[in-house]
């Protein structure tokens, strides 16, 4: 390629919010026998003055046509691309999520993450459903995520969709308050070699490398891997939290396209890591509520195989058949192990129905298997468990008024081993009057079966003498303070109320808003005591809104800001953690700056409240970082993170400190 | 590329069902959000990007085609008459390619983009019928360049027919398209506009495309 290509410019346009009106109103209002031409756009004209060479080099967003299918979900649907995680500096998926508007992000320690949208954060956040290329990644153990191994080749990250509130119908199961939906790129869109590397102060050394090639005329490949460390985090004090911890990541995949819209997809990765750091809080047998503290590595390994094929008969026609078995493996600091295998099938076929419907079913099942060893303070009975799950789904989508009014109905069905046979519906409804405004409502009944550990955990929180417990004097006969599972416990369900709408103000601004209102029944919590079996004794209402406003300032700038606001009543006898573990409060605004077509600035500021009950003070997080496109093959970055403080709690006593780190990429 | 281009089924379809009905397109398109954004489909909600539409560069390239070509004389009415690119149908390239198009000149040519649609056969009786076929088949070979959109992805081979000797340059996104007896086949590969090209369709036609656009194209042949 010739010298030129280094002066392409990047982005000399921005798909600005007029031309996704024009291609909504393609997608709608196709029955015009006439093409409407679009107002010519002086940003375009630009194209036409690039060279052949530019032309070629240029990078394009690779899905055509579809942009604004976003616009008219009648849901709070966020996504961030590929570029908007980029550009953060964000180095993790859990970190990433921090963009999304009304969702909270915390970190506990530096491998410890509590994520959540709508409350209820549950430590690890245990009403969401997080899936990665199709692949459901939440726990079962404690319905949450293990964040620290979630992990994906950032680059090839094609983006993430977040859905705030219910996505049970097609989901199933704990998609109650979100579903996290991680989306990489096709093989065949991630040829060639990327390399990258970089070092900072908390990130102490991370490396990525992919090599995408061809297998044949219609197939594609790709072979990557990643390695991180990060340095630790301290207390207030200047005490170490012991948290420091790497991992290492890699995978292969194969995507192949057929003909007559055949196309299969192979995917295996490996990850590992033998120190993620944790600093232990142990009860002394024979002792009135005493704890030793030690620092211990725990470890983790894992992977797993997937294969999907898909098969699109006509566009909006078509069928996914998908399987995969996944293993992970964890060692805690104190020692206690759980493995767990799972295998899992999943089928799914969409069609049209006549003029007027839009159909889509499926079924799966699923089969689960653990096994665990017991530590000091942490057991389960039975030891190991397998769980099977059956479901089957159907949803219609009905259009109403030709191009403005759709209701879509449809219900999840499920059966599991722990409560039985469970039904999840949900109504929907959207107005989309003309392309700059849409209108939706919905009400949905999902539901979150109970966990293992709510099932069946036998968790020693300390060991008590029995007189000085109940205020008298020391009677030298010792109690465990026990949390226990019960086999009793029914799944908790949720009658959620949500609404939005969403405006392009003008050509250059999108406006986003959700309001919800969600009623908990037979909620999962522990006595008041904190002391006790698990139980349905808790219920709770939590209501809120999300506002964020997409704004193109000018070619080479756009701002997003955001705001939510949450609040979560719990009530019964229960030991109630989550009332003051929700942020009231959270807003962000986001600048991307293109200072010239190869150097960019951009910043984040966040705004997260209080949270009582952690003990976590309102705070201010502020991300700048600066990226340079060398030329067509080296990028050098710089970034800062939570510049603002030297650190700041966020969901425990350990700060998120104040970190910079330099990055140096390559792409052939 | 894809070594099968559904010619067999297509080809079999008459000018009537070429389009289909509009309603089902948008219903299907509804459907699509919701069943891709269900199974890590890549084509599911995508929100603006700061990268371009991919659209707006094939619609780039489409021009560039009309710019380094050379047709014979024959093809034009005098030394000033236009550059003709017909947009054949409808999707987000040809929307952008009539956005962008027009105004352009090439040497002292200038370049006009002109929207074509099947014709509509309703009502009409057979000779009638004949005749608004062949009008429709004329206004295809009057053109230098005819971009046939996705729409009439079930109408290519017909299409290509239609226009062969007429030394029209035809440039579509229609998977396969090159395959299949086209000339000019733009996609997208690795975050970048490609396209491959049929050399032997190309040098049969009697147009002459430039080695500047060809050495960048991915050579294809026309698969039987």
């Amino acid at each position: 390629m010739e010298d030129n290509i280094g002066r392409v410019p990047r982005r000399p346009w921005r798909r600005g919010p007029l031309c996704g009106a024009a291609a909504a109103a393609m997608l709608l209002a196709m029955s015009e026998a006439r093409v409407v031409a679009e107002p010519p756009d002086v940003r375009d004209r630009i194209l036409l003055d690039l060279s052949l060479d530019q032309l070629s080099a240029l990078e394009v967003d690779s899905v055509a046509g579809v942009g604004q299918d976003w616009f008219k979900a009648p849901a709070e649907l966020h996504v961030l691309t590929g570029s908007d995680i980029r550009r953060s500096g964000h180095r993790s998926i859990a970190e990433a999520l921090r963009m999304v508007p009304g969702m909270f992000v915390g970190r506990g320690d530096a491998n410890t993450w509590s994520i959540a949208a709508r409350g209820f954060n549950g430590g690890l956040g245990n009403k969401s459903l997080v899936m990665i290329d199709g692949r459901t990644v939440y726990d079962p153990l404690f319905s949450g995520t293990f964040w620290d191994i979630q992990d994906v080749l950032m680059e090839d990250l094609d983006r993430i969709e977040v859905i705030n509130g219910p996505g049970a119908t097609l989901w199933g199961a704990n998609a109650v308050n979100g579903v996290i939906n991680v989306t990489t790129r096709s093989a065949k869109e991630t040829q060639g070699i990327y390399l990258s590397g970089g070092y900072g102060d908390e990130h102490r050394g991370f490396g990525a490398m992919r090599y995408g090639g061809r297998l044949s005329d219609d197939g594609w490949f790709r072979v990557w891997g990643k390695y991180r460390n990060r340095d630790s985090f301290e207390d207030a004090d200047g005490n170490d939290a012991g948290d420091d911890w790497d991992l290492a990541h890699g995978g292969f995949r194969t995507d192949i396209e057929a003909s007559d819209g055949l196309s299969f997809t192979f995917q295996v990765e490996l990850y590992g890591s033998d120190r993620i750091g944790e600093r232990t809080r142990t009860p002394v047998p024979d002792a009135h509520l005493l704890f030793t503290t030690s620092q211990q590595d725990g470890r983790a390994e894992g992977g797993h195989l997937l294969a999907r094929v898909r098969k699109e008969i006509e566009p909006g026609s078509g069928w996914t058949l998908q399987a995969y078995y996944d293993r992970t493996e964890r060692v805690t600091g104190n020692g206690f192990e759980v493995s767990r295998d799972t295998a899992d099938i999943d089928f799914r076929h969409f069609f049209t129905l006549g003029d007027h419907q839009a159909i889509i079913w499926g079924v799966a099942a699923r089969h689960t298997s653990d096994r665990t060893r017991a530590s000091t303070n942490i057991a389960y009975d039975p030891r190991s468990r397998s769980m099977d799950t059956v479901s089957a789904f159907i949803q219609d989508t009905f259009t109403i008024v030709p191009d403005k009014v759709f209701l879509m109905v449809g219900s999840k069905f499920e059966h599991n081993d722990t409560t039985g046979f469970e039904v999840q519906p949900s109504v929907r409804a959207w107005f989309t009057p003309d392309d700059r405004n849409t209108l939706w409502a919905g009400v949905s009944r999902p539901v979150r079966t109970p966990s293992r550990t709510e099932d069946d955990t036998i968790l020693t929180l300390g060991i008590a003498d029995t007189g000085l417990l109940a205020g008298g004097a020391a009677s030298g006969v010792f109690i465990p303070l026990n949390v226990t599972g019960d086999d009793d416990v029914e799944a908790e369900n949720v009658l959620v109320f949500e609404g939005g709408y969403r405006s392009r103000l003008n050509d250059r601004m999108t406006l986003d808003l959700a309001v919800f209102l969600q009623q908990y029944d037979d909620l999962i919590f522990v006595p008041a005591a904190t002391v006790g079996s698990f139980n349905n004794d808790g219920d709770a209402e939590s209501y809120g809104a999300t506002i964020s406003l997409d704004w193109r300032v000018s070619e080479t700038w756009r701002l997003v800001a955001a705001y939510s606001f949450t609040d979560v009543q719990v009530h019964g006898p229960v030991a109630n953690s989550d009332e003051g573990s929700t942020p009231q409060h959270m807003a962000q605004i986001r600048s991307y700056l293109d200072i010239t077509p190869d150097i960019e600035l951009n910043a984040a500021l966040y705004y997260v409240d209080s949270l009582p009950q952690q003990n976590v003070k309102s705070y201010l997080r502020f991300d700048l970082g600066v990226t340079w496109r060398v030329n067509d093959h080296v990028e050098l970055s710089i970034f800062g993170q939570n510049l603002l403080d030297p650190g700041h709690r966020e969901f425990s006593t350990f700060e998120v400190p104040r970190g910079v780190y330099g990055q140096v990429t390559l792409r052939f | 590329m894809h070594p099968k281009p559904h010619t067999t089924r297509t080809a079999k379809r008459t000018d009537e069902t070429v389009a289909p009905s509009p309603r089902l397109v948008a219903l299907r398109c509804l459907a699509a959000v919701f069943a891709c954004a269900s199974l890590a489909a890549p084509a599911a909600a995508q929100r603006d990007d700061d990268v371009p539409d991919s659209a707006k560069v094939m619609s780039a390239w489409v021009v560039n085609f009309a710019r380094f070509s050379e047709w014979p004389g024959s093809k034009f009415e005098h030394g000033k008459s236009p550059i003709i690119i017909g947009v054949l149908g409808r999707d987000d390239v040809g929307t952008a390619l009539v956005g962008l198009g027009n105004d352009v000149a090439v040497g002292d040519r200038p370049v006009r983009v002109r929207p074509l649609a099947p014709p509509d056969l309703a009502g009409l009786d057979g000779e009638e019928r004949l005749k608004a076929r062949a009008r429709f088949r004329e206004e295809l070979r009057r053109c230098h360049v005819l971009y046939v959109a996705r729409s009439e992805a079930a109408a290519s081979n017909s299409i290509l027919s239609s226009v062969a000797g007429a030394q029209v340059l035809t440039v579509s996104s229609i998977k396969d398209f090159a395959a299949a007896g086209g000339m000019l086949n733009l996609e997208v590969r690795n975050n970048k506009v490609a396209f491959d090209a049929n050399v032997e369709e190309i040098n049969a036609s009697g147009v002459t495309v430039s080695s500047k656009v060809l050495r960048l194209a991915r050579i294809q042949k026309t698969e039987k």
